[in-house]
């Protein structure tokens, strides 16, 4: 039974599209070609350029790729955009999945998993500014309610100045946001448990087989869709957002928590070196092009 | 979605009908959306009217902390107004002129979202004609020919100040130069100063038997009482700006360069320009390998000892309000809020920056005194390219020289208590007469965001980071900063031709 | 029936007890953001800078009346334009995910990828020349400067999720739809749509989000204010020296009522879309 879940829906798939069919695409296309692509491709061409927002250009060539890739701060914020990628998309997955799971679990108590849905997805609504406020204030090296706990629970060794500090900036400013349920992943997951056939919840239980297991062997199976999904899109808001760090660290101290975002902010509006930004933003998108292209390859190998 | 093939389609004809019933009622309310969505739009469509000719010529200004009208942080306060009578005083002198005060919706703390308004509202052409920027941070733009280079406009006389020849003695040529670029534009008019000061818990200091230090090892020897007496933190001082580091940087560079200015200063006039710190550099004379900046970067690690933890990354604020700091140096605009609190539970002193004297060095000269930190850093007012497009740019001239008579430039300053007034002879508001003192001994000689890039200063600040946190050594930060320092050097030489 | 007897008592069951008090746990520390930003509301500056998180007296409504001042002006034109963009980057993006899911054509991964690799570039790279297009579409100070670009980006994620999704549904269905005489469009709105309405209520979520909270391109389009979205005029409180965090937490909680209701509606939506085209045993 299993099996019809693995196969990938190879059926249906491959048909000619009709004219009108076809149609349905023109409005996307024509919006992202416009407002996207065009944009785009003008940025890459002034990438070669030494350009400051105004009329005047003028050509560098590869001048601006060479100053890149001999620049260390660079490699530091990809470096720093990379660790930040790997654990924090950990960490707005897991308890994403982990609630879904146990609201799903709930399904038999309709007003508690209602109540608890909402719970998880209304914060969504807070602004993004008012989580970071808070943020900074319990991080706080003097009085943080971080350290002030760890005093009290005997660890004062532990306290640090964590956003000030260059060994711990990084690490603090993935942390924020305890406990990481993500709301809107959290409802991508419950879709998923919710739109598996009750059968198979039935004969794995018939079966004897503990919750732990079940859960790591069925229950990610099943959504392994979601889960990717949820990765990808995980993944592609933290690339883009850089305003968090800005606001908490500056990228600092020194470039413990600098990222290609706010490199490539910081040289097109502070230092208006907009040719060079527009490099960096090349590079990343040829990075990114290269490393999702090479996920898709590797997952077609590993679904069979 | 995985649902078992044959009891859906049962359910899903049975929902064919439903859904086409209400599929042409989503069309219908979807037409009714996209057509008032777009007729909303149209009767906001951009472009503005054509003025008539004849109708007055509208000067917008930006004065960003001076802008009148608006509501402020102290929300009893009631909002500032001078700046908008002065204004209308002008127009009577100009019924022609219609002045408008721009109030710019973002974060103007934010420098990386500030430029980014400032640059695309020049492309477009809508920045107000009178724009607050800071003078050294425009220089980027001189190709694109945004704004006006007011330098030779200073040479001529100010005609609402009687028997002034040239409108720059009233401000100082000292002054002014800080704000110059690096190929001697001045892109923008300061038309205040920004004041600091060290607040201090004068109830704590009696406690203590202390007294507000006049010089660096007295102030030592306070830091040193405080931290081993209490568990009050020194000193609170917030170092996650470039501006705020240079504020600390120019302190001991004032004092350990100095006593070489005759060495820099080469034409007398006290001020080192832009070839002079060149060559000076050049000739290992100023730098960052000279014993002397060694000093610097040693004394700055020892007084980064007594500050609050995560001074590099912004504190929290309220530390000194709630009595957890002993010291504080911020600008005079906190003083108002600082005096207004009626939660606080000690009395506010204040002191300036103590002198440092040859106990502490032995390359300072104990006959310096103390600059004044701070400087032209406040408001400052470019005329954009608006006003070059409507043939304004006269005019603004004229109103900026309206404003910075030494009764305008009081009145404005003094009402808004957030910084200090900049035109010679201009009173500021009597609770700050302190901090104003400090203004009498000049404006420190070496302000680094005179020389160096805004990318320089950028790497320059994470140099500092680095090496106050402990990431990198003595030796380390010298290398890199002198490296900065040459680089600095080599850039002036370059834009101006100097040859040595 | 005893089936029906058993569910009954199972809703107190030891298992639904201890999921719901780990999820009351981390409900709690999901909520406290709002819990504090409730707090301070309350509060004038003197309040907040000696007692940040604890609730102090008396409580400053004065901040309520100032917030609800500057967030009236504002909050029309914010819903308008989340409102506009989101019906549009669902319709746009779920066709277009229909078409991708369904159907092959020449190019049709490489432009996959495209897609998707654009997403990931912070989108300020292209900032200004973005800027200047829109400039020159004479769209500067208009709704549909904001609109058009805000679906443009927005179809992207709706397109790549609805794909996804659609990708699913079993092909059997559409089959028996085909061979009862169904069109193309027709297997669409009665198929696929319905089977997905949980991942659109979710999707349209995620992108009022977006688009509510967006700063940097309202700042650089917009220079009247009558036209200015919700996330500008609350920006006025943080621009000066000691802001009033008060003025603005209270502003920020008000301008999250429209999207609470949103909210609440969407996830509501969002069951019943999973429920109703599931099997009910």
């Amino acid at each position: 039974m299993f099996s019809t879940f693995y196969k990938k829906r190879s059926i249906g798939i491959v048909r000619r599209p009709s004219i009108f069919v076809l149609s349905m695409l023109v409005p996307s296309l024509f919006l992202v070609l416009l407002f996207n692509y065009y944009p785009i491709l003008q940025s890459i061409t002034y990438s070669f350029f030494k350009w400051s927002g105004g009329h005047k250009k003028t050509f560098l060539g590869l001048k601006n790729y060479i100053d890149l890739f001999t620049s260390s701060v660079f490699y530091i914020s990809l470096y720093n955009q990379l660790v930040i990628l790997v654990l924090r998309t950990i960490f707005l997955i897991v308890p994403a999945l982990l609630v879904a799971r146990l609201i799903f679990g709930l399904k038999t108590w309709a007003k508690a998993s209602n109540f608890f849905r909402l719970i998880f997805v209304v914060p969504v609504v807070i602004p993004p500014i008012v989580v970071l406020l808070i943020w900074q204030f319990l991080l706080d090296g003097e009085i943080g309610l971080i350290n002030s706990f760890l005093q009290a629970v005997s660890l004062g060794n532990l306290t640090r100045a964590w956003l000030g500090d260059p060994k711990t900036a990084l690490g603090s400013v993935i942390a924020i946001g305890f406990p990481w349920v993500q709301g809107t992943n959290m409802l991508i997951f419950l879709a998923g448990f919710l739109a598996v056939d009750e059968s198979i919840w039935d004969s794995v239980t018939l079966e004897g087989v503990s919750s732990l297991q079940r859960f790591f062997y069925i229950d990610i199976h099943l959504i392994l869709g979601q889960l990717k999904l949820n990765i990808i899109l995980t993944i592609i808001q933290l690339m883009q957002d850089f305003v968090g760090i800005m606001v908490l660290t500056d990228g600092g101290p020194g470039t413990a928590t600098l990222v290609p975002g706010l490199l490539l902010y910081k040289n097109a509006f502070q230092y208006a070196k907009m040719g060079y930004a527009n490099a960096i933003g090349v590079v990343l998108f040829v990075v990114i092009l290269s490393l999702s292209i090479l996920n898709s390859r590797i997952g077609k190998e590993s679904n069979q | 979605m995985q649902t078992h093939g044959v009891v859906a389609k049962e359910a899903f004809t049975m929902k064919i009908i439903v859904h086409k019933r209400r599929n042409t009622m989503v069309k219908k309310c979807l037409i009714v959306l996209l057509i008032a969505g777009l007729l909303m739009s149209s009767v906001f469509a951009a472009g503005s009217k054509e003025s008539p000719v004849g109708a007055p010529q509208k000067m917008r200004v930006y004065a960003e902390r001076f802008t009148p009208g608006i509501d402020r942080a102290i929300s009893t306060l009631p909002p500032l107004r001078a700046f908008d009578d002065i204004a209308r005083d002008y127009e009577k002198l100009f019924p022609n002129v219609e002045i408008e005060f721009y109030n710019f919706m973002g974060d103007h703390s934010n420098t990386s979202e500030y430029m980014s308004w400032i640059t695309t509202q020049s492309i477009a052409g809508t920045l107000p004609e009178l724009v607050m920027a800071q003078a050294t941070e425009l220089e980027g733009f001189k190709e694109n020919e945004w704004f006006v280079d007011l330098r030779p406009y200073l040479e001529k006389p100010n005609p609402y100040v009687p028997g002034n020849k040239r409108w720059m003695d009233l401000f100082g040529e000292k002054i002014i130069s800080t704000r110059l670029s690096s190929t001697g534009e001045l892109w923008a008019l300061p038309i205040s100063l920004v004041a600091t000061g060290i607040y201090y818990n004068k109830t704590l200091f009696n406690e203590l038997g202390l007294e507000a230090p006049q010089e660096w090892e007295e102030f030592k020897h306070v830091l040193k009482t405080i931290r081993d007496k209490t568990d009050v933190i020194p000193f609170l001082f917030d170092m996650s700006t470039t501006t705020k580091a240079s504020w600390a940087y120019r302190v001991f560079l004032s004092f350990l360069f100095e006593p070489l200015l005759p060495q820099i200063d080469l034409d007398g006039n006290e001020i080192v320009s832009t070839e002079e710190f060149a060559r000076a550099v050049k000739f290992g004379i100023l730098g960052a390998a000279t014993p002397q900046h060694r000093e610097v970067l040693r004394l700055l690690d020892e007084w980064k000892d007594y500050f609050q933890r995560g001074f590099l990354t912004a504190p929290a604020t309220g530390l000194f309000n709630r009595g957890q700091a002993a010291m504080w140096w911020e600008g005079i605009w906190e003083y108002p809020v600082l005096e207004a609190d009626p939660l606080k539970t000690f009395e506010v002193g204040t002191f300036y920056v103590p002198r440092i004297t040859s106990a502490t060095s032995k390359y300072v000269d104990d006959n310096a005194p103390m600059r004044m930190i701070g400087g032209a850093s406040g408001v400052q007012l470019a005329v954009s390219r608006s006003a070059v497009d409507k043939n304004m740019v006269d005019q603004a001239i004229d109103f900026l020289m309206y404003i910075t008579t030494p009764e305008h430039n009081g009145r404005i300053a003094a009402e808004s208590k957030e910084l200090a007034p900049i035109v010679i002879g201009a009173k500021g508001d009597d609770s700050l007469d302190s901090f104003l003192e400090q203004a009498n001994n000049g404006i420190t000689t070496f302000i680094i965001e005179r020389f160096f890039s805004p990318e320089q200063i950028n790497d320059w600040f994470r140099t500092l980071q680095d090496f106050l946190s402990q990431k990198i050594s003595l030796e380390e930060a010298t290398n890199r900063l002198q490296r900065i320092y040459v680089a600095a050097a080599d850039l002036l030489i370059e834009k101006n031709k100097f040859v040595f | 029936m005893i089936d029906r007897n058993t569910r009954k008592r199972s809703i107190h069951s030891a298992g639904n007890l201890s999921r719901s008090l780990f999820l009351s746990i981390l409900g709690i520390l999901t909520f406290l953001p709002f819990v504090f930003a409730l707090i301070i509301s309350f509060k004038d500056i003197f309040q907040y800078t000696h007692h940040p998180f604890k609730p102090t007296f008396p409580l400053m409504w004065s901040n309520y009346v100032i917030a609800y001042k500057l967030v009236i002006k504002y909050i029309f034109n914010s819903i308008l334009v989340s409102g506009v963009s989101a019906v549009f980057v669902i319709l746009l993006g779920v066709f277009s995910g229909y078409v991708f899911a369904r159907y092959d054509f020449p190019f049709k991964n490489t432009l996959f990828f495209f897609f998707l690799a654009l997403m990931m570039i912070p989108t300020v790279l292209s900032l200004v020349t973005r800027f200047i297009l829109v400039m020159n579409l004479g769209l500067r100070d208009n709704y549909l400067g904001m609109i058009l670009p805000y679906i443009s980006g927005g179809q992207i994620m709706v397109i790549f999720v609805s794909r996804t999704f659609f990708e699913n549904i079993p092909n059997s269905l559409f089959e028996s739809a085909k061979i009862d005489g169904a069109s193309d469009v027709h297997m669409l709105f009665n198929i696929a749509i319905p089977l997905s309405l949980a991942i659109i209520w979710t999707l349209v979520i995620m992108n009022i989000i977006s688009t509510w909270n967006n700063i940097l391109w309202p700042l650089v389009i917009i220079n009247k204010v009558e036209l200015m979205p919700i996330s500008i005029g609350l920006l006025h409180f943080k621009g000066q020296t000691q802001s009033n965090v008060g003025a603005m937490m209270a502003g920020y909680l008000i301008a999250s009522i429209p999207l609470l209701i949103v909210f609440v509606v969407a996830s509501k939506q969002f069951v019943r879309g999973l429920t109703s085209g599931a099997v009910k045993l």
